[in-house]
């Protein structure tokens, strides 16, 4: 039952709301022979489901966010046990780790761009990943399509006294901002994930 | 002859209702079912079937208005 809210409660009424008026109309459909019968159709066969659909795809769009959502498929197994490495070199994990991005979107936090939030090509390519994953027909390793890029790490960073002012970072400010140098160029240990029997893995305290 | 034409008519358009209402019923189960489960297999099956069914049931129950209404 995880992502119940408020949200889901109000859907799940409203879907339960319209079954029962969709059955009401099967029972009767003489009802509909007046104007007010057919308004009472209208409501029932286009404007709640409507609402309805609108509102499911909205809590979808939304659950496709969450980290769950994501290490669901098999392939990102070992992807969301990087996250868990014990050492702060690796930078998704010390970004998960120190609660840097929310916990409960963790991989949405960098990859913003991907699949459902991407174009169109990504939305099929998507489809095609739910595809290999349902049959297990994947090919390893898993990669990105494009190269990552800065601005999922700018969104946060820029502007940032740590980040600006760091001397490291100094000299290439512009062409981090630019594109033309890759942050991941000097921050290399990401998520590693044909590695991680070489490395401890950190054990949350309970109700982390 | 005007009333047997009338009442055809009511017919069709009653028949129409009822396969509007089946579409959408069986796509807000789907929808219901699917709400539940995190998973890119349950936004799939939502999209490509409850979404699908509903927006059927919708366009059928349009179709059948303004089909009853000429």
């Amino acid at each position: 039952m995880a992502g119940v809210t408020g949200f889901t409660i109000t859907l799940i009424f409203l879907a339960i709301v319209t079954l029962a008026m969709i059955a009401v109309i099967l029972r009767r459909p003489d009802l509909t022979a007046s104007a007010g019968g057919m308004l009472f159709a209208f409501f029932t066969f286009f404007m709640l489901p409507g609402v309805a659909l609108l509102g499911g795809t909205v809590q979808h769009y939304e659950q496709a966010k969450s980290t769950e959502f994501c290490v669901s498929c098999h392939v990102n197994k070992p992807f969301e046990e990087s996250l868990y490495i014990d050492d702060g070199r690796f930078l998704p994990a010390a970004h998960f780790q120190n609660r840097r991005i929310p916990a409960d979107r963790a991989c949405y936090a960098c990859h913003s761009d991907y699949t459902m939030f991407g174009d169109v090509d990504d939305k099929i390519r998507g489809v095609r990943h739910v595809w290999h994953n349902v049959w297990g027909t994947w090919s390893e390793p898993v990669a990105l399509y494009e190269p990552f890029e800065n601005t999922a790490c700018l969104e946060c960073h820029a502007g940032a006294r740590s980040y600006e002012e760091h001397p490291d970072h100094r000299p290439y400010l512009r062409e981090l901002l630019d594109g033309s140098r890759s942050c991941v160029t000097c921050h290399n240990l990401v998520h590693e994930v044909d590695k991680l029997d070489r490395f401890g893995r950190w054990q949350p305290e309970a109700g982390e | 002859m005007n009333s047997l034409r009338r009442s055809t008519a009511r017919k069709g358009l009653e028949g129409r209702l009822h396969t509007a209402g089946w579409l959408i019923a069986v796509g807000l189960v789907v929808e219901l079912a699917t709400l539940f489960w995190i998973h890119p297999v349950s936004m799939t099956l939502f999209l490509c079937l409850g979404a699908v069914f509903v927006l059927a049931g919708m366009a059928v129950f349009l179709w059948s208005v303004v089909s009853g209404s000429g």
